[in-house]
């Protein structure tokens, strides 16, 4: 029986394509996160035996390479034990961005803002809504939702068919997963843009220069939004409106770009 | 005549140059300074003055004396050597630097003023200085003193009042007040350094960062300097404030010009308030000495819902004008629902302002789950305009009180070790504090980069990808349903490319010779290309039916019938030597053409 799109040649050489390069795909990231591994376990190591400047080291050259949920917490766990909180908090929100359900980098930032005396960030309930899933998982399922619904719609139009039953509830539920996720895209949209205080010795300046007015001087592991940038400097607002200019040393954004 | 014109014109000025108008005619000016010069011989010199030289018994002059040195002369002898009937205050100094005969030197000028007692003639006499080292003489000065003129009025030194709101005051009351230093004919004060001293039973609270300007009292403008003060009486009955400070004060010469600056006391006129006592009636437990016109904002609770045991604080402002800084909130009573404790104070006002905010916090615990609100605060104050007080009690404040499992089951336990204690009531235990967790030990999932793909390339063109496969997919299904529609079309292409395949064949045996394939593909194309317009199949055209589509084209016609009838003869031997396969392949191409152009 010929199959109504696609013929039975176009279809197999479709999946030879497509399996040939998953494996390559897998292959590459295979031979990557073989080595990241044994780094990760190299770093492990050595904080066990409260190396942690050589542990500090490898997991910031592993940070450096590539990223992973796990690798982040313990690069946050060994940069709180080397007394460098914003960098801990750094990685701990970073990792949050890949893992936003892991109690252990929830209960380090708990932690460490209340050590340190430093506020509980204050999210709108769009961003708060973004945390539930990784920001991967969110843009995967909207892009499937709605193109998923969009062709559901138009390939029995396209091919002169009935809508069926199956292909009317399919589209109905992916339109609805793409409407369920903009609150989530706008929250990821709104957290990209924000940012954390590093350097113990930062300061919000009035004017994006090295002779600027200090206005206040942020904690660090404080949390800012960034708002316009300028050579070396952000324009960043803190909790209570507290804003100014930061010098990009002082101050690193969680969604790396 | 131009030159005469320009004389005119230059005349007068020539003339202003040269004349030297002096009102006095060939008197001295008695206004004009007598200036008399030490030695004159090198550095260092000095001279003296007074200005004006001539002076009235009562009325201030300026006495200077210049030191022209290398180094500041900072110290004269103190007091100067005055005669009798001559009085000399402050020493203003003031050093500059002069270029005299192509070099610096250092100028020390000492301004004194001095009052004459009586008329006569006055010298100041010579004394000695050190300048550079070296003694040098302050050359004598004369002052000649007149007497007093009878139509001119009496010397006006600097005068201030307490400008006090005319009304009754009450015990306790904070009120506004002014205190006015007035600008006078010989004196105009400068700055109040120091409040020295006040009378009158009243707090006295005062600013030193006072203003020169002009103000208002007893409908008259003034100029001179305004300070606000605040005045609390302290006593019932009738009072007399004055207050004494020390200040800045510059004299007037006769001329109105300004002489040194010295300090002077200043006295201010007595003014009387009168102060009432707060009335006994209406005055209630709650009333806890506030005096004016406050208003209670909103109290806020720090928690909506708290457990038995636990905590919670309300905080209640006042806001408004009086004694605020000494008000304060009562303690609570005991009571059934709630322990409490003394509450705390904090106070948002400028010193001299009057209105202000002060914020109660008081800190309660609830005693069991049934209490439903706050205590209520019971508050007054007393109302200087509406001469009453005024109850303005915090009502309880609505708060949610749930039992507490980990005290109830402590205070069960401890009930049972030690039954005479079970009524005493147990705080809950401190929440645990959280600490840093332990390494993860497995990576997850490794990504190169954090970076969301809003705004990367490679997202936006795979964003793109599913809506131009449905294009494609539309434009295709369109595609095959118009050739569904008109298979014509499918069919007059499949003819052209099998005249075009059938004659590069026939091209193919012209170049090698092969006379009978040459003719075989030159007929097939011939009937490919006519197919489609015959709507027959290719291999049952015979000749007739090819050329019945060239009915008007003779050339054609011809060409046709050539080819048929060799490919009929290529059977028979006879004939076939005549037959010129390149001549006839340019006919075969050109009826070729001919028919795709129909197609």
């Amino acid at each position: 029986m010929r199959h109504p799109f696609f013929s039975w040649g176009q279809k197999s050489l479709f999946y030879t394509v497509a399996a040939f390069c998953m494996a390559l795909v897998c292959r590459v990231q295979a031979v990557q996160s073989t080595d990241s591994d044994a780094m990760f376990q190299a770093a492990n190591d050595a904080f066990t035996k409260a190396d942690y400047g050589e542990a500090a080291y490898l997991f910031r050259e592993l940070a450096d390479e590539s990223l992973a949920p796990g690798a982040l917490h313990n690069l946050g766990n060994v940069e709180w034990r080397v007394g460098r909180p914003g960098h801990a908090i750094l990685a701990w929100e970073r990792a949050l961005t890949l893992a936003p359900t892991n109690r252990n980098t929830l209960a380090n930032l708990r932690f460490a803002r209340l050590t340190n005396q430093l506020e509980e960030p204050q999210r709108p309930w769009y961003e708060q809504y973004s945390l539930w899933l990784p920001a991967g998982i969110w843009i995967a399922v909207a892009s499937i939702g709605l193109w998923g619904g969009i062709a559901m719609l138009c390939l029995p139009r396209i091919f002169q068919r009935m809508r069926s039953a199956w292909s009317q509830a399919f589209a109905a539920i992916a339109l609805t997963a793409f409407l369920l996720t903009l609150p989530a895209l706008l929250g990821l949209w709104k957290r990209q843009h924000t940012g954390v205080v590093v350097t113990d010795d930062a300061s919000l300046l009035l004017t994006p220069t090295r002779t600027g007015e200090i206005l206040v001087k942020p904690a660090a592991g404080e949390l800012a939004q960034v708002e316009k940038v300028r050579g070396n400097y952000y324009y960043v607002r803190a909790s209570q409106d507290r804003a100014g200019w930061i010098h990009t040393r002082d101050f690193a954004l969680i969604w790396e770009k | 005549m131009r030159a005469l014109f320009l004389f005119l014109l230059i005349l007068p000025f020539s003339l202003t140059a040269q004349i030297r108008i002096t009102p006095f005619g060939n008197q001295p000016d008695p206004l004009r300074p007598r200036i008399n010069r030490g030695s004159d011989a090198g550095n260092p010199s000095a001279v003296a003055m007074f200005d004006p030289a001539t002076g009235r018994a009562g009325r201030p002059v300026d006495y200077t004396v210049m030191i022209t040195s290398n180094q500041r002369v900072s110290e004269l002898p103190s007091p100067l050597p005055a005669p009798e009937g001559l009085v000399v205050q402050g020493d203003m100094k003031n050093f500059s630097m002069q270029i005299t005969q192509n070099a610096a030197v250092q100028v020390s000028a000492h301004r004194f003023t001095i009052i004459p007692t009586r008329a006569g003639e006055f010298t100041m006499p010579a004394f000695e200085i050190e300048a550079d080292g070296v003694k040098i003489q302050v050359p004598a000065t004369v002052l000649v003193v007149e007497e007093a003129d009878p139509n001119q009025a009496p010397y006006q030194p600097v005068r201030a009042v307490i400008d006090v709101e005319d009304r009754t005051l009450f015990v306790g009351e904070t009120i506004a007040a002014r205190m006015l230093i007035f600008d006078t004919a010989d004196e105009i004060p400068q700055s109040i350094m120091h409040m020295a001293k006040t009378s009158g039973s009243v707090i006295f609270r005062h600013q030193l960062r006072a203003s020169r300007e002009s103000f208002t009292w007893q409908g008259k403008e003034y100029t001179g300097i305004v300070m606000p003060i605040q005045l609390t009486p302290l006593a019932s009955g009738e009072s007399e404030l004055n207050a004494q400070m020390l200040g800045q004060v510059q004299k007037r010469d006769m001329a109105g010009r300004g002489l040194a600056i010295y300090q002077a006391n200043i006295q201010t006129q007595s003014v009387r308030i009168k102060v009432e006592p707060l009335p006994p009636a209406g005055r209630t437990k709650s009333f806890t000495g506030g005096v004016g016109d406050f208003t209670i904002s909103q109290p806020v609770l720090s928690t909506p819902e708290v457990m038995v045991g636990e905590p919670v604080t309300l905080t209640v402002t006042l806001k408004g004008t009086g004694n605020i800084e000494g008000i304060s909130f009562p303690e609570m009573e005991k009571n059934d629902d709630w322990d409490s404790y003394p509450p705390t104070s904090e106070l948002f006002k400028n010193e001299i302002e009057l209105s202000g905010a002060k914020a109660f916090t008081y800190t309660f615990i609830p005693k069991h789950e049934n209490a439903k609100g706050t205590p209520s605060l019971p508050f007054s104050f007393f109302d200087p305009k509406k001469r009453a007080y005024v109850d303005a009690t915090v009502p309880p404040v609505p708060i949610k009180v749930n039992a507490n499992p980990a005290l109830a089951k402590a205070a069960a336990e401890d009930a049972a070790d030690n039954p005479a204690a079970s009524e005493t009531v147990l705080l809950p235990p401190d929440p645990p504090k959280p600490a840093l967790t332990g390494l993860e030990e497995k990576s997850g999932r490794w990504v190169s980069s954090l970076a969301l793909p809003f705004e990367q390339s490679w997202f936006l063109m795979l964003q793109a990808v599913p809506p131009l496969t449905l294009l494609v997919l539309w434009a295709w299904q369109r595609r095959r349903r118009y050739l569904a529609a008109n298979p014509q079309v499918l069919r007059r292409r499949l003819a052209r490319r099998a005249a075009r395949q059938h004659l590069d064949k026939a091209r193919a045996a012209v170049r090698r010779g092969d006379q009978t394939q040459f003719l075989n593909e030159g007929v097939r194309a011939l009937r490919e290309a006519v197919a489609p317009l015959d709507s027959t199949l290719p291999d049952s055209l015979v000749a007739e039916e090819v050329i019945r589509h060239f009915q008007d084209d003779a050339d054609a016609k011809e060409a046709v019938t050539r080819i048929y009838e060799a490919a009929n003869s290529a059977y028979a031997p006879v004939g076939m030597g005549t037959l010129q396969p390149v001549s006839l392949l340019s006919s075969l191409e050109s009826v070729i053409a001919k028919l795709n152009s129909k197609l």
